[in-house]
């Protein structure tokens, strides 16, 4: 009988993306059970949302997950929007389609190279890295920041947006199949890569309903399920894509869904440029909604959520007819994700808990809110 | 899934993948520098970036601000400070603070001036060794006043 | 209600016919903005989501939120957030609990309950009953006091 023995993976460790504490317990190399900690990064965002007016709290979400502020802005806005019953004109919508998948891009982006990393392998972050400079670039032309960009506001955006950088966008949008023809070629068929990968922390389908996954590792579970084609919203359903779905369930299919959701967002930015409307894109009395007069939005209750890179995104608002939220409830994909890592590591190596950890793609500031 | 199909006994034998990954990296050794080196070099930020903030001048060089105080009122993290006078009929500034320890460069307080009086620039430098001196006064505001059109 | 008739219904309707097959448990379901809230009572929550799940099919739990109305009795509202995979529907199911009292928990229909049921303790400080583990999620032990509790303070003085 090999003795037990406890092992403790983070706060402060580089594959735990952040602050999250794996408590281990291991027989050998293997982990027979474990516990997580989190929110040490807890900000208490909920909290302090209540004393903010709706026009403020999107600051607050540029900081949930900070690789993907501008999908986190878009779904914020959406959700107050549908409470006060706000129309955008179709312009707004395709610029919100289409910046929401430019952020799924960099955010996949920085998952194939940080995944790559954690397993290993060193060259692919820099050429992810470098790709999804080209991004933030054009972001930072629009908003003035390079993460956190507060971009949309409730009724429309911060600013209009140049004519250059839709053209610049096409520039890169044409580009991209080449860059992600790169990264497959460091990894998909590399013999290290796939043994580090296939086989390691299978979700089964059930399991993955069972414990409410969602995003990509939900898609690689076989569970056909994404929000952009379940409940369309902004102009997905005009849109020609596919959802990836994996098979197996494991690391390497989760890898492969997102590389594949990689190309269809290619697909739809091409779209969205192709179709962009011309008029105007912010809704019609946007100036009632204007800081800095703070607005009121009538009694009642909301759930609206986006299919975020990294999952479903949601924001329930209870909102009691004043200034401020009266609650708000963030759902996000690293928490309900995370919630479940325990269940996938059971019986693997250590090893192997580095790769699934980084195969969810958690972001801590998510997850402790 | 695609790209899910099993090593052939060809590419198991001549390390073809790892060939083509090792290929694709030497193409990049004899390509341009993509790094910027900072701080021995430095990427120019775009005209838009919100960096530090300044107070926008008229043209005879007095402030815009009339100490209305909508910025302090809808910043998000509460970091501005403001005092007005009356001076001949006029609202003047006295004291105009921002704990830039707390600001988050959201750009709200630009949004909200409904005079227009100030504005972001692109400075993105403003770390200091003294945390005393993260505080930008009505002085720090002028800094940079000539960067930004009247 | 059966798993077959849910293609052709909405939130609505399938709140409604929650309510018709539990007529004692469910005790309203209305239109809220396009949300289908249903109260369902304390102690029979867990029968209600059980059926929903195994036999309706909405089998995706993934909110538990802890709301505090301090000048109501019952003082908190559970609300649950569940949803099916093959439909576009979601249902908003709510308990009303009085401070002191626990509610029955999900954890062994759904595992998702495990972390949001601890976030709810957490911050509104209220407990359920049947839950492995019921300790504070993102606040650390011995921490006093429910943060999202109304008469928990926003600013301290600094000591
Ligand atoms: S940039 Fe934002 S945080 Fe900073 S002073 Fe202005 S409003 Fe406040
Ligand atoms: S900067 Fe603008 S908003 Fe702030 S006090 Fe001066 S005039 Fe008012």
């Amino acid at each position: 009988m090999p003795r037990k023995m406890t092992i403790n993976m983070g706060p402060q460790h580089p594959s735990t993306h952040g602050v999250l504490r794996v408590i281990l317990e291991l027989e050998g190399e293997n982990v027979v059970g474990s516990d997580m900690e989190v929110g040490l990064l807890h900000r208490g965002i909920e909290k302090l949302a209540e004393s903010m007016t709706y026009q403020q709290i999107v600051t607050l979400t540029d900081r949930l997950d900070y690789v993907t502020s501008m999908t986190n802005n878009i779904t914020y806005v959406m959700a107050v929007e549908k409470l006060l019953g706000i129309e955008i004109p179709p312009r707004g919508e395709y610029i919100r389609t289409l910046i929401a998948e430019m952020q799924r891009v960099v955010n996949h982006m920085m998952f194939v190279g940080i995944y790559a990393m954690d397993l290993g392998a060193i060259t692919p972050v820099f050429q992810t890295f470098r790709d999804r400079e080209i991004i933030l670039d054009l972001f930072e032309m629009i908003s003035g920041a390079r993460l956190t960009y507060s971009f949309f506001r409730v009724g429309g955006m911060r600013e209009e947006i140049p004519q250059e950088f839709f053209d610049k966008t096409k520039d890169f949008n044409d580009k991209l199949l080449g860059m992600i023809a790169e990264y497959e070629t460091l990894l998909t068929r590399n013999r290290i890569f796939r043994a580090r990968n296939i086989g390691v922390g299978v979700v089964s389908k059930e399991y993955a309903i069972n414990c409410g996954l969602t995003g990509p590792v939900l898609r690689a579970s076989g569970v056909p399920y994404d929000l952009r084609k379940a409940k369309p919203y902004l102009m997905y359903d005009k849109m020609d894509f596919e959802i990836a779905v994996g098979d197996n369930g494991d690391c390497y299919d989760r890898y492969l869904v997102r590389i594949k959701e990689l190309k269809e967002s290619q697909k739809i930015i091409a779209q969205c440029l192709e179709q962009m409307p011309s008029g105007a894109s912010n809704c019609e009395d946007y100036k009632k909604y204007k800081i800095p007069k703070p607005f009121k939005v009538p009694a009642g209750e909301v759930y609206f959520s986006t299919e975020c890179p990294k999952g479903e995104l949601g924001f329930y608002i209870i909102s009691d007819g004043t200034k401020s939220p009266y609650r708000i409830k963030i759902n996000s994909p690293s928490y309900i994700n995370t919630a479940a890592l325990s269940g996938m590591i059971e019986g693997a190596l250590i090893a192997d808990v580095v790769a699934t950890i980084a195969s969810l793609d958690i972001v801590l500031g998510e997850l402790d809110k | 899934m695609e790209g899910d199909k099993k090593l052939s006994l060809f590419e198991k034998i001549f390390f073809i993948e790892i060939i083509k990954g090792h290929l694709l990296t030497l193409k990049y050794m004899f390509g341009k520098n993509v790094t910027v080196m900072y701080p021995d070099e430095k990427r120019a930020p775009v005209p838009k970036s919100r960096g530090i903030h300044t107070f926008k001048l008229e043209s005879d060089g007095t402030e815009r601000c009339n100490a209305c105080g909508l910025c302090a009122k809808f910043c998000p993290s509460n970091c501005i400070t403001i005092k007005g006078e009356k001076v001949d009929g006029k609202r003047i500034v006295t004291q105009y603070d921002i704990d830039i320890t707390r600001c988050i460069f959201c750009g709200m307080c630009v949004d909200a001036c409904p005079k227009d009086a100030i504005a972001m620039v692109e400075e993105y430098e403003i770390s200091v060794y003294n945390k005393d001196e993260m505080n930008l006064d009505q002085q720090g505001m002028h800094k940079y006043s000539s960067r930004v059109p009247s | 209600m059966k798993k077959e008739n849910l293609k052709n219904m909405n939130d609505i309707g399938a709140a409604e016919a929650l309510k018709k097959h539990f007529p004692s448990a469910v005790e309203s379901a209305e239109l809220v903005n396009h949300e289908a809230v249903v109260y369902v009572r304390k102690d029979d929550i867990k029968k209600v989501l059980a059926y929903l799940k195994e036999k309706v099919g909405f089998e995706y739990l993934f909110s538990i939120t802890g709301v505090d109305y301090p000048d109501r009795t019952p003082r908190f509202d559970i609300v649950y957030h569940l949803k099916t995979l093959e439909h576009p529907l979601q249902l908003t199911i709510k308990v009303k609990v009085e401070e002191g009292t626990d509610v029955d928990s999900v954890y062994d229909i759904f595992k998702s309950a495990n972390w949001c049921e601890r976030e709810a303790y957490d911050m509104v400080g209220v407990p359920f009953k049947g839950h492995p583990n019921m300790t504070r999620l993102f606040m650390w032990e011995g921490f006093e006091g429910y943060p999202l509790r109304k008469d928990f303070p926003l600013y301290t003085e600094d000591k």
